[in-house]
């Protein structure tokens, strides 16, 4: 037989299946033949409901012909049978919309309240921090994308029901609770229920919150609210959109709410460059706030630091923190912080009327405190806040 | 026309087909560096973009060797060779276009539209590319009725040339678009010169006037300037430099300097947070550090850091020199009196340097890539042991995880802890910016603050102030508790802490990797459906060849370091190869016993198998000159063997010589494309090298077992027709 007679001899069928069985065979020879399962392992959706602690007939939702409609957020989620919201958290089951983040927290911490940050809100004091897993946004520079952007069915989480985050808070003497790091709003029941009994124990309740939520829901939990820090990711809805997949009027829909509820707020605006840095949107937001009675809420600019998926830009820097700052004064904002930015002046509280210096920060710790019953020791100017007596 | 189609095979086409591979390695080098500019630059995007360039080749091959009417003239050569000067140019413009039109800014992309958005800008490129090969083998004069293995050996060193040309000289001293349209205008000028036998001067006048035209474009629009603005829109840029080692720009806002690689962001200046954590929480550990190692990152303003310490000396190391130099040149780089700097793989100096440090601080980024993770494995931390006073401090760090370790954090944390833990009797874990990974075999604390307070250091950040004791504790030991200690430990020829890496960056993104499947499937179909024996041997030998270049390469940066011009003169080597083993295979003293693809195909597949041996030998050797020598001779030999399959297979095809050069090529960039994909995004980091040599051996015995039962189906056929 010449060479070139076997070239085309074998057919199609013999050909793949020689082709599939030695394959197989090369792929048993690294071990592990699931390839693309284990590749593909951490892109899967997990949107089932994978156990039975921690779940808790959601709040804010109406039963349709369809399925389920959650109205507890502006994402305004209609659900069929088994799937799961935006938040991932909220799950259809029997007709039913279940939270899935009730009592079964994946990070819980002490932490200063000035981290939060809450400047003007019992300082010094610590905060017992409690997160689960979801959050409604899908903001392309969180933090905290390893709790956000996951499930509580996929994360490894503690057994800690409302009576015992508030057992553990009082034990490790902290003052308030935090719903923070991830978005409390998502797991409402839980910060509702441990708010109710913590505030029977008179320990505070602390927000930390995109803010997105709708004002039905956010009446009911404000009630049992001491403090929220409401990120103003910022004033266009165009940014909004892109950078967190979010709307901004539920936004500040949610700070006049707050007002009106009597929570103390205080608002955080990250500025990122190349997206929130544009200094004309910042003044119209500040004048915003200012026309909208938020002039005595503290505003917090807060430097940002390239994480998640906005590795591609640099940190802010300080000199546009600082314009952002003068741009908010000068609309009228009383107290007026610059953030992640160690040692810089404008972490200190000033008095908005004779400009003392009030609260002399480093850090997250207090060196100076020239406050007398929450008046400027200075010239008596009241300062707006929650101080202790 | 049949005088000019004469003029054309005799001495057009062979030196198109050296033009085809020069053009082949230049832009490759090229636009790969400038799509992971656009692209986060890992394994996984490198895996995808080189394989997506490899299969859209071999379809633009396997689709070049059907073209019925490409006979008729030479008009279609002249265009395709035209596009594969030009259209590099145009990628490289549009890739940044592109993205600032597409994606927001500073927004990583993902898995999936890395892939498809690859594939679809080179599409053009790598088809013209691809169909050019079969169309120009019919006109390279035949010798011994053989042009196709000619054909194969003329574009490896066309290969083999633009390979050396651009490690010697282009990358260190032109910019991607001087260096692309250099290619074009000697691509224009091959096809004036190439069509002076032809009877229209039009098409002359019409290709003089574009390489004019486009000379023009590239001196006065500047498009490397405006690309690099579409990658920092609303920032000045106030620097920029392509260098072999990555694209590096510098950005300007107010005092503050931002340095980026490609596109990612290096360091800006003045970020005090982390300064001060990448030096003191190491150096507080020991009360008088004299002598410090600094593995990178003195640009960003580490050194005055360290004098804070009142050391004695500081050993910087800094594998790119062009960073020390635009930082001279922007004012921000201030050396010290203590300083000295020495520009080379940091690795490198490590394992060979004679001093002794009292702190080794390793500032790499992430795992991310196989260079990379050099700096994470036992190997690396037991010889940094040997070079640290017994009382040494070693710092390396890993990218936070906020306030939760998810798992493929958690899995990365406990292999690098682990392995830390091999070479050290102490390892903490600094909670910070970053998380910072502290070990030595004498006693580390958290009284970081106290410390410096107590010997007077002054820091804005790493300070009581900010550090509160009890909190940094508590933290400290909830990442302690989340080591997993059956986690593996990171080694150089087993690299779990990369992979590990992939995993989580994927994780980042929503969608699954089983989209990527269509368009593999669609490009590949064709080529199965009528894939022969011939063929997928030489899939088998594409496959098994490209593994084991990934692995000699890899295999020398673990054990010589990153040298730049060494690892492209390997890549010559292995192209050199190609065009030896061409040239043995049609040798008439060539053994009988092996000259036949079903016995040589195990062959080779033994070398694949050989490979992670002889670099485990060379590691335990530890000598320059033998890993050199071996990791050459190994490229020469995959490359003689892949030459060597390809003129087997072309022997026992019997198609017309164009559809057997599209095929058998097109097979060959298949099974490289698949090779290279594999061995680097996942057999080696998953499994290690020897499971890459094993899949890649055992791809070959299959192309062996294929082509003996084709052979023995054919006897039994005529024996029954006897």
């Amino acid at each position: 037989m010449t060479p070139s007679e076997y070239s085309r001899i074998l057919s199609k069928r013999e050909f793949l299946r020689c082709s599939l069985a030695g394959f197989a065979g090369c792929i048993c020879a690294t071990q592990n033949w699931n390839l693309l399962d284990e590749l593909s392992r951490p892109l899967a959706a997990h949107p089932s409901l994978q156990r039975e602690s921690g779940v808790r007939e959601a709040l804010f939702y109406e039963r349709s012909a369809e399925g389920v409609h959650c109205m507890k957020c502006p994402n305004s989620c209609r659900l069929k049978e088994g799937a799961s919201g935006i938040c991932r958290n909220r799950v259809v089951r029997g007709g039913r919309l279940y939270s899935i983040a009730y009592g079964n927290p994946c990070a819980v911490h002490i932490d200063p309240i000035e981290k939060k940050p809450l400047f003007h809100f019992l300082p010094s004091t610590r905060a017992f921090s409690i997160a689960a897993a979801g959050c409604n946004l899908r903001c392309l520079n969180c933090q905290n994308w390893q709790i956000s952007q996951f499930s509580p069915a996929e994360t490894q989480n503690r057994d800690l029901p409302p009576e015992k985050v508030v057992e553990e808070c009082a034990a490790a003497g902290s003052e308030s609770i935090a719903y923070t790091y991830s978005e409390p709003t998502t797991f409402y029941e839980y910060a509702l229920d441990t708010s109710v009994l913590a505030r029977g124990k008179k320990i505070r309740n602390v927000l930390k919150s995109n803010g997105y939520i709708n004002e039905e829901p956010l009446r009911k939990l404000a009630k049992h609210l001491d403090a929220a820090n409401i990120d103003l990711k910022s004033f266009d809805d165009a940014v909004y959109r892109k950078l967190s997949s979010a709307r901004l009027a539920p936004v500040l829909k949610t700070l006049q709410v707050l007002r009106e509820e009597k929570v103390w707020l205080e608002i955080t605006s990250l500025v990122i460059p190349s997206w929130t840095d544009d200094m004309e949107t910042i003044a119209r937001m500040c004048e915003w706030l200012v026309a909208n009675g938020f002039r005595d809420s503290p505003l917090h600019f807060t430097r940002f630091t390239p994480l998640y998926k906005l590795v591609q830009l640099p940190v802010t820097p300080v000199a546009a923190l600082e314009e952002a700052r003068e741009r908010a004064r000068k609309a009228g904002m009383k107290y007026v912080y610059i953030g992640n930015v160690p040692g810089h002046a404008a972490e200190n509280t000033f008095c908005a009327r004779c400009g003392k210096l009030l609260i002399e920060r480093k850090g997250y710790r207090i060196t100076l405190l020239n406050l007398n019953k929450g008046k400027c020791s200075g010239c008596g100017e009241t300062i707006p806040g929650v101080w202790h007596s | 026309m049949e005088d000019t189609r004469h003029n054309f095979r005799a001495r057009a086409a062979p030196a198109a087909l050296f033009l085809l591979g020069m053009n082949g390695i230049v832009t490759q080098a090229i636009l790969l560096r400038e799509f992971l500019t656009v692209f986060h630059g890992n394994e996984m995007t490198i895996g995808i973009i080189l394989a997506n360039w490899m299969l859209l080749t071999g379809a633009g091959a396997f689709a070049g060797g059907r073209i019925r009417r490409a006979n008729r003239g030479e008009g279609i050569l002249f265009l395709l060779l035209f596009l594969n000067g030009f259209l590099p140019l145009l990628i490289a413009f549009l890739l940044p276009f592109l993205r600032s039109l597409l994606f927001p800014p500073g927004v990583m992309i993902g898995l999936i539209e890395c892939f498809y958005g690859s594939a679809l800008l080179l599409l053009p490129f790598c088809i013209a590319a691809g169909m050019l090969f079969p169309l120009l083998v019919p006109f390279v004069r035949e010798e011994k009725g053989d042009a196709l293995p000619r054909s194969y050996a003329v574009e490896s060193i066309g290969g083999i040339a633009g390979g050396i040309l651009l490690t010697v000289a282009l990358l260190f001293l032109l910019p991607a678009f001087t260096i692309l349209l250099l290619q074009f205008l000697a691509t224009g000028i091959f096809l004036l010169l190439a069509s002076r036998s032809r009877r229209s001067a039009g098409g002359s006048v019409a290709i003089a006037l574009l390489l004019l035209v486009a000379a023009g474009a590239v001196l006065i629009l500047r498009p490397d300037e405006r690309s690099r603005q579409y990658l920092h829109p609303g920032r000045r840029i106030a620097a920029w430099m392509d260098t072999p080692y990555g694209s590096l720009a510098a950005t300007r806002s107010g005092s503050q300097a931002d340095f980026f690689e490609n596109n990612s962001l290096l360091f800006s200046t003045g970020d005090v947070t982390a300064n001060e954590e990448a030096v003191h929480f190491a150096l507080s550990q020991r009360s008088a550090p004299a002598r410090v190692l600094l593995l990178s990152g003195g640009v960003a303003g580490l050194i005055p850091e360290i004098e804070k310490h009142a050391v004695r000396r500081i050993d910087y190391v800094e594998i790119n020199p062009a960073l020390i130099g635009m930082a001279r040149e922007m004012g921000i780089y201030a050396p010290g009196s203590r300083m000295r700097l020495f520009l080379t793989d940091g690795r490198r100096y490590a394992e060979r340097t004679g001093e002794r440090y009292d702190a080794a601080l390793v500032n790499a980024p992430d795992p991310s890539t196989a260079q990379l993770n050099r700096y994470f494995s036992t190997e690396f931390f037991s010889r940094l042991k040997e070079r640290l006073a017994p009382d040494g401090v070693v710092s390396i760090s890993l990218a936070s995880s906020g306030e939760y370790q998810g798992e493929d954090a958690r899995r990365l944390h406990s292999i690098l802890f682990n392995t830390l833990r091999a070479s050290f009797g102490r390892v903490i874990v600094v909670p910070g910016e970053r998380n910072y990974y502290l070990a030595s075999d004498s006693a580390l604390t958290l009284d970081i603050a106290r410390n410096l307070a107590e010997r007077g250091i002054s820091t804005q950040y790493v300070n009581a102030d900010y550090l509160q004791e009890d909190l940094l504790a508590a933290r400290s030991a909830e990442l302690a508790d989340n080591v997993d200690p059956g986690a593996p430990v990171n080694r150089d020829f087993a690299p779990a802490a990369y992979f590990e890496q992939l995993l989580l960056w994927m994780s980042f993104f929503e969608g699954s990797a089983w989209m990527i499947l269509p368009l593999i499937l669609l490009l590949l179909f064709p080529g199965v459906r009528r894939m022969s024996a011939a063929g997928f041997a030489l899939f088998a030998g594409g496959f098994a060849g490209a593994s084991i270049e990934v692995m000699l390469i890899l295999g020398f940066q673990i054990l010589c370091g990153y040298l730049y011009q060494a690892v492209g003169a390997l890549v010559a080597a292995f192209m050199a190869g190609l065009a030896a083993g061409v040239a043995i295979a049609r040798a008439k003293k060539f053994p009988a016993r092996i000259d036949r693809l079903d016995r040589f195909l195990p062959l080779f597949g033994l070398l694949a198998l050989f490979v992670p041996f002889l670099l485990e030998a060379a590691a335990r050797i530890r000598q320059d000159l033998f890993t050199s020598a071996a990791v050459g001779i190994l490229m020469l030999a995959a490359g003689a063997a892949g030459g060597m399959t390809f003129a087997f297979a072309s022997r026992i095809h019997t198609a017309p010589a164009r559809t057997r050069a599209g095929e058998l090529y097109g097979a060959d960039l298949a099974g490289a494309a698949l090779g290279a994909f594999a061995a680097s995004v996942y057999l080696i980091p998953r499994f290690g090298f020897e499971a890459a040599g094993r899949a890649a051996c055992g791809i070959c015995l299959l192309g062996s077992i294929v082509v003996f039962a084709a052979r023995a189906m054919e006897a039994r056929r005529k024996e029954r027709i006897a």
